[in-house]
């Protein structure tokens, strides 16, 4: 049966390398700009989860969301952080859903956030690192890039798929995000332009990789009564799932890359009464190139081992088949790897309420989120539907 | 990691091992292991493997993090160990076009880093058979 949690407003911040801003304006920005979209005030919010990564890390700050419900003025509503690698902000709204469908709560501020640029490529990479086995993999130099690599090649040697078959999804990413105001790399590129970019960790190049982010979503979500009183746009999540995999990137083979999906989103379609055909909108999560093919075949939108020829077809462009991150995916938009996961709710809801920024999809009524995380640890699914 | 950190878990990085589920058979990658994945059971036997194994599939890292910098492009595999089981390996420093899929490796022990005080790091690496 669907569940039916009100999405009443979303903010989201610019997406970059933003060296003048600091992680709790970035998230205080967000959160205000939401519950603004909302058109509610802060008293009104009864639950604050703030969806942050690695702040310890990146940026010497503990305590996030007792410290952004402070500066929200929130205080003494409940607050709290979640934190499940770059699937942070997907199990954060994650928590929401289940304090208001428990009845416990009418109301819940989601704010997503991540501050990155504070430190160096390398620091980062190795905070980032430290989200899979710290003691063992990568004691030994194992970073995401090259987890991810290995799959890669896995799947170009079983599938048939070229460099340059990935390089479409960099191609049709970047197209979109040069149009998305909010996106980190707002430029075009072609795929001898890709192709000719430095390996990462091959067969993975530079532009079919994703970069480093500072910014910050939020999402103000709701009762279904609250929803229905509201002269917001009727947009509700319908369904939700979260499934888990292994923390480990040297067991994250391509079938459980595949599997990782397959399992929440296929749970989330049966719980909002949805099959994959209806949906007009996906937001799916894709680090890396050869994320979003993995995660559109577990979707339901091409049989697996054959995404890459959607892509390549150009059948996930905006007035596509299947159209797939016309925000430009983490690829483009950037990657803020607490703030991916609302960000994805925030870019996939506004298609569907006609307030997004970038190119827009006609007319969507149905959208879905897939936000994974870790060497493939976990994934956090929504299903959402545009009422009358 | 710690100087300390490192006294503790040395002996786990030295030794290629893995573990193998008492109830199932199931063989797991070598790193501390407290549950079977494949069947759940908790009654794991630690299993040393002989350091034997085969390429799979290959992979470069170009961007380390910060305390591989300097090593940068350097190899990674994922191999298939005598006993079966697949796991990713760090490859000794080798001229990058030197390997191949179905390559025969083997474990060996090498430096993996060096700390900010200068204390080295030793653990396994696999160079070719």
């Amino acid at each position: 049966m669907p569940i039916k949690i009100g999405v009443l407003g979303t903010g989201k911040t610019k997406h970059g390398i933003l060296y003048d801003r600091s992680l709790r304006d970035l998230m205080v920005e967000a959160g205000r700009k939401a519950m603004q979209d909302a058109q509610i005030d802060p008293k009104d919010i009864d639950l604050l989860v703030v969806g942050n990564a690695a702040s310890i890390g990146f940026n010497s700050e503990n305590n996030l969301s007792a410290m952004i419900g402070d500066h929200l003025g929130l205080v003494p509503k409940p607050n709290v952080r979640c934190e499940a690698a770059c699937g942070t902000g997907g199990w954060a709204a994650h928590i929401a859903t289940l304090g208001i469908l428990s009845g416990l709560y009418k109301t819940a501020l989601v704010i997503g956030g991540e501050k990155m640029s504070d430190v160096t490529t390398d620091v980062g990479t190795s905070i980032i690192a430290q989200a899979a086995d710290a003691k063992t993999e990568y004691f030994g130099g194992h970073t995401f890039p090259s987890g991810v690599a290995m799959y890669a090649t896995r799947y170009m040697s079983r599938f048939g798929a070229t460099e340059a078959d990935l390089a479409h999804v960099a191609v049709k990413n970047h197209y979109y995000g040069s149009k998305n105001p909010d996106a980190q790399l707002r430029f075009e590129c072609t795929i001898e332009e890709v192709l000719k970019s430095p390996y990462v960790a091959k067969p993975l190049h530079l532009l079919e990789v994703c970069p480093m982010t500072d910014a910050a979503s939020a999402v103000v979500l709701c009762s279904e009564d609250v929803m229905k009183a509201s002269n917001r746009p009727q947009i509700y999540m319908t369904g939700t799932a979260v499934g888990s995999g292994t923390y480990y990137n040297t067991c994250d083979q391509l079938e459980d890359n595949w599997a990782l999906v397959k399992g929440p989103v296929d749970q989330a379609y049966a719980m909002a009464g949805v099959k994959p055909d209806q949906i007009n909108i996906a937001e799916i999560y894709n680090a890396f190139s050869i994320q979003e093919i993995l995660g559109l075949e577990a979707a339901g939108f091409a049989p697996y081992g054959e995404g890459w020829k959607l892509v390549a077809e150009g059948q996930t462009h905006h007035d596509g088949r299947i159209p797939i991150n016309i925000s430009g995916g983490v690829l483009s938009k950037g990657h803020p790897l607490g703030a991916t996961g609302t960000s994805e709710i925030v870019d996939v809801v506004q298609q569907l309420n006609g307030t997004f920024a970038g190119v827009k999809v006609k007319d969507p009524e149905f959208g879905v989120s897939v936000n994974r995380g870790g060497p493939g640890s976990v994934c956090v699914c929504y299903v959402y539907q545009r009422m009358s | 990691m710690s100087v300390i950190e490192y006294r503790r878990t040395a002996i786990e990085k030295m030794f290629l091992h893995g573990y193998t589920c008492n109830e199932c058979g199931v063989l797991h990658p070598f790193w501390e292991s407290y549950t079977c994945g494949a069947c759940g059971s908790s009654n794991l036997t630690k299993t040393f493997l002989s350091g034997k194994a085969k390429i799979s599939h290959i992979g470069v890292a170009y961007y380390p993090p910060t305390e591989f910098k300097g090593e940068e492009p350097y190899l990674l595999a994922e191999i298939i160990t005598e006993e079966g089981l697949r796991t990713s390996a760090r490859m000794v420093k080798m001229p990058l076009d030197t390997l191949q899929v179905d390559d025969e490796i083997k474990s060996t022990i090498r430096r993996v880093k060096v700390g900010d005080e200068g204390e080295i790091y030793y653990g396994i690496k696999f160079d070719k058979a």
